[in-house]
């Protein structure tokens, strides 16, 4: 077993520690390695977060667990071309490991590192190697400070030598490494890894205006939008757009549903504002989650049909890029960076001095619960009339009224106790889970069948084509028959007498 | 694990030292790999500059156990751990006698070693003795070096003839020829002799080497301190020979 390894703060420390050591041993350097190799991660910090490092030098490709330094995977590829998504990779161990922890999210460039190994051999009389230091120095590309660290890796059987060594080490005093050098580096760079989340976290005092409230969570999502607009316009992966559309889609239902405490004008313009930005983007997500599905699609159909499934998604391609140009297009000209600007110029405005309306200066506690309670009873109440014959739409305006519920809970969570706040979203989400595959299959029966008739069979490529969006079709209409049986089962585990209480509890 | 015993029953025909670099050149394959030196000479342990603990004997080297754990030190080479010979074991013979299971002990002590190290190598002392039938016990293979002379072939077949009468595996035994100088046409024709009549013979040929002999100097495997001279390179051929085709299919079979 090796050793814990130790911060060293300055290199000339390890003189000092040599000039110890040399008193009990005969010190001899064995040669220095040095390796120099890339760290990846998705932008959201996804291998990170499962505490996992990427690394990337030349042929060569490795996991490695941070806590423990252990390696969880390699590959060696044949060539060094840049691999941007886990199916870029060849079917292997090491694609099974990455697939589920970074789905569709690309891998970008965190960090570039140069290793330098060192290791101090501790021989006795017989020049015998009896213990080793083992000294590491990392640096960065830039010129920041380069950071170092060592450790005693013992020789079986000389424990007593081992010992000396550990005394030493401790008389200096060197701190316990807790961290990944590497990580180390990353922060001193600037970056802060795992900084960015899609997820709200905004933490709120009760007593805070309620406009001011608003303002703040406004300014944590349009944060978001800028985070993510870079990725956008070079279309890095799906998520980015996907990430900024969702902003988008919690500042308008921030806004509309808080809209009678807030100065209307302001709201009515920055609500036009947003919309518009959620239909320059919409034809774009709406083919990436389609993209998306490629080989769930594929495997629905039986096999003799699938190159007719190749072919609706050569399409579905085709349509996309046209419809990114079209994105990026309208994303360039003067509305959207009017849209943008009209989002900054509010979040950094007073908006206590901008509106007179009474709900404006009440404490966000309260208006919190108020406009909580209010959403919670009305998904009651329509959730019970639903029975087996209710038409689809309902479902769908259930589906809404839980997402802006949903919305609401994430807003304004750090207002209530947390454990009670895990609950009532893991519950929510439930119901949530149901409706929207529900409404998720809904869309896609539909967006099939209109592209079923905008072809025409004149060919026997084209025939092939129709017969597999029949074919999904058909498996599409029993899973969403499926989904909808559910659909009483997960509404009444939503609408427990216990869940009921804890609403009423929290909100009124 | 696998277990190899480097055997003869002559003394000098480089058996330590094929013993040392065989084990030396499994290790550098980041395998664990232990060296047993059970000759009371204690040549393995001198080459690789580790002195035995004084509390260490051959007493507790038969009673096994942590005793032997706390006994292994590690050498100077990741993955090669080496558990020294002590003066005392030149008793070991006088000691068997007096215990249970005297010709399976030194299988069932090696047990323990099972999971922890892949290959196992014995340093056995010359002379066939009670220790020398417990190796033939443990051993998956036993390497027998011999120098090309008629007298060698002679020691050989009675070696061959005392496994066939105490009813051990034959298969087993595997002679190499070791300190072969080509020019001489006695060992050439002793080679081709011995070729002719045991199919067991490994084709790797040891050459006599002066490094081999400076291995005392060096203090280190003559494959890790001079890894492009001749011997070494016949080091490397016999383990190549001996991994991939007597061990092969042994491995994680047990």
């Amino acid at each position: 077993m090796k050793g814990q390894f130790y911060q060293i703060a300055d290199i000339t420390d390890i003189d000092l520690l040599k000039s110890q050591l040399s008193q009990y041993f005969t010190l001899v350097d064995e040669i220095e390695t040095r390796t120099r190799f890339e760290v990846l991660d998705s932008f959201d910090w996804r291998l990170y977060r499962n505490g996992w490092e990427l690394i990337h030098n030349g042929h060569h490709w490795e996991i490695v667990d941070l806590d423990t330094e252990q390696m969880v995977g390699t590959i060696v590829l044949d060539n060094d071309r840049k691999k941007k998504f886990c199916w870029d990779f060849p079917v292997s161990d090491f694609s099974a490991l990455l697939y589920p922890i970074l789905e569709m999210r690309a891998l970008l460039h965190v960090v570039t590192i140069a290793r330098q190994t060192t290791r101090l051999n501790l021989c006795n009389n017989d020049e015998k190697i009896v213990a080793r230091l083992e000294i590491e120095s990392f640096h960065g590309q830039g010129d920041e400070s380069p950071v170092h660290r060592c450790r005693p890796v013992p020789v079986r059987g000389y424990q007593k030598e081992l010992k000396l060594l550990q005394a030493s080490i401790d008389a200096l005093t060197f701190p316990l490494a807790k961290v990944s050098p590497v990580f180390t580096i990353i922060e001193i760079n600037g970056v802060t890894p795992g900084s960015y989340s899609s997820k709200i976290n905004i933490s709120l005092a009760p007593a805070l205006p309620t406009a001011e409230a608003v303002r703040q969570i406004m300014e944590s999502l349009v944060e978001v939008m800028h985070l993510n607009l870079p990725g956008v316009r070079q279309d890095i992966d799906s998520e980015f757009l996907h990430d900024f559309r969702v902003s988008v889609r919690r500042s308008r239902s921030l806004l509309g549903q808080l809209k009678g405490v807030l100065d209307p004008e302001t709201t009515a313009s920055l609500q036009a504002q947003l919309k518009s930005m959620g239909a320059i983007t919409g034809n774009v997500r709406d083919l990436d989650v389609y993209l998306l599905e490629e080989s769930v699609y594929s495997k629905l159909v039986p096999e003799e049909l699938r190159p007719g499934i190749v072919q609706l998604f050569r399409t579905l391609k085709k349509k996309r890029r046209y419809a990114k140009d079209r994105m990026i297009k309208a994303m360039n000209g003067e509305e959207f960076s009017s849209s943008m600007k009209a989002l900054d110029d509010y979040i950094s405005s007073d908006p206590l001095g901008a509106s007179d309306t009474p709900g404006s200066t009440q404490p966000i506690f309260e208006i919190a619960k108020t406009v909580i309670y209010k959403r919670y009873r009305r998904i009651v109440k329509k959730g019970r009339k639903i029975t087996e014959t209710t038409p689809d739409e309902k479902l769908h305006e259930l589906r809404i009224d839980c997402k802006k519920l949903r919305y609401l809970l994430e807003f304004f969570s750090s207002l209530f106790p947390k454990e009670e706040m895990k609950k009532l979203i893991k519950q929510l989400k439930q119901l949530q889970e149901n409706l929207g595959a529900f409404n998720d299959l809904s869309v896609q029966q539909e967006f099939l069948v209109d592209h079923l008739n905008s072809i025409k069979p004149q060919t026997s490529q084209v025939l092939l084509l129709s017969a597999a969006i029949g074919a999904l079709v058909a498996r599409l209409e029993t899973a969403h028959q499926h989904v909808r049986s559910q659909f009483l089962h997960v509404f009444i585990a939503f609408n427990t007498p216990g869940n009921q209480k804890r609403f009423k509890t929290l909100f009124t | 694990m696998k277990i190899i015993a480097l055997y003869s029953i002559k003394g000098g025909v480089g058996k330590t030292a094929t013993c040392v670099n065989l084990a030396y050149l499994a290790a550098q394959k980041n395998v664990p790999t232990l060296l047993c030196d059970l000759d009371p000479q204690g040549s393995s342990t001198f080459y690789f500059r580790i002195q035995p603990s004084g509390k260490y004997n051959s007493k507790k080297f038969l009673k096994g156990g942590k005793k032997v754990d706390k006994a292994i030190r590690g050498t100077d080479f990741e993955w090669l751990d080496l558990l020294p010979a002590d003066m005392s074991y030149r008793h070991l013979d006088i000691m068997l006698n007096d215990v249970s299971h005297s010709r399976t002990r030194l299988r069932r002590l090696l047990a323990r070693f099972n999971g922890e190290y892949e290959y196992l190598f014995l340093d056995c002392p010359p002379n066939i003795t009670l220790v020398s039938e417990n190796v033939f016990e443990a051993a998956d293979a036993i390497l027998v070096p011999l120098i090309p002379t008629t007298l060698s072939l002679l020691t050989y077949r009675k070696l061959d003839q005392f496994f066939l009468d105490s009813d051990l595996d034959r298969t087993k035994l595997h002679p190499f020829f070791s300190m072969v100088e080509h020019r001489k046409r006695m060992h050439q024709d002793t080679i081709q002799e011995m070729a002719d009549e045991n199919a067991n013979l490994l084709q790797t040929t040891i050459p006599y080497n002066a490094d081999v002999e400076k291995m005392g100097i060096y203090r280190a495997p003559l494959t890790q301190c001079r890894p492009n001279s001749n011997g070494s390179m016949a080091f490397s051929k016999l383990w190549e020979e001996v991994s991939t085709k007597i061990l092969k299919g042994h491995l994680n079979g047990d």
